[in-house]
């Protein structure tokens, strides 16, 4: 992930800068209105999702980027029934499932509020990064005067 | 009705308030998958470069944004001068 990084840097303008977008380590969550069903089942992407959060850092660390801004937002996908919700993370997400107690706790919340649809709820961060370059000083008198 | 992807619209805000405007920027996408993202912004940048090793993901991308120069490669495969992008975005994909 830092190679990425470090690739972009060699690509970016001086002048321009890299965008990174990335869910959060936090649980993905299934809700219908603002109850929570619980949370999706989502094997290692939590891991992931930290990896990439590292991968950031340590660009940073490596002085290849200094982050200007960052902020975290809400990111929802509503479908029109659970078993929907479950076939688009099954196809879009690389793993994850909603779990039978999430499942269940979701369908009651549905019966208990018909015409709500259920929502998949992800926590993403978004990062503007700008590209580091090596600045030399002019030297210094004290040190070319012999 | 079908999925409805963030109808709240926050990850235009938030792309938003990272890149105010994308008017003459050369972009290049990493990750891009379908191009929901490239979507937000394809129709005001001067020029769009969007890549993802997923071939079908590109055929789909194509076939929405056709302006858009769509790749079928990871970033490490890339072959584009040194600083000749203006923003490089990393589609929840780093």
């Amino acid at each position: 992930m830092v190679d990425a990084l470090r690739r972009a840097r060699g690509l970016v303008a001086p002048t321009g800068c890299v965008i990174d977008l990335h869910p959060t380590s936090a649980a993905a969550l299934i809700l219908v209105g603002d109850a929570i069903g619980g949370p999706v089942d989502t094997g290692g992407a939590k891991g992931r999702h930290q990896a990439a959060t590292d991968a950031v850092a340590a660009a940073v660390r490596d002085r290849l980027f200094t982050v200007d801004d960052t902020t975290e937002f809400d990111f929802s996908v509503y479908g029109d029934t659970l078993d929907e919700l479950q076939q688009h993370i099954h196809d879009d997400w690389c793993e994850g499932h909603i779990g039978d107690v999430t499942f269940a706790k979701a369908q009651a919340l549905l019966r208990a509020s018909p015409g709500r649809r259920p929502r998949v709820r992800e926590r993403v961060v978004i990062n503007r990064l700008f590209p580091t370059f090596p600045t030399f000083a002019p030297p210094t008198p004290a040190l070319t005067q012999t | 009705m079908a999925l409805l992807e963030d109808p709240e619209h926050n990850e235009w805000r938030a792309l938003s308030r990272m890149v105010p405007s994308f008017a003459g920027l050369r972009v290049l996408e990493i990750g891009c998958g379908d191009g929901r993202v490239t979507g937000l912004y394809a129709n005001s940048a001067a020029s769009v470069i969007a890549i993802d090793p997923k071939t079908e993901s590109i055929d789909a991308l194509r076939a929405e944004w056709p302006a858009v120069d769509a790749r079928a490669v990871g970033i490490e495969g890339l072959d584009l001068p040194a600083h000749s992008i203006d923003v490089a975005i990393f589609s929840w994909s780093l």
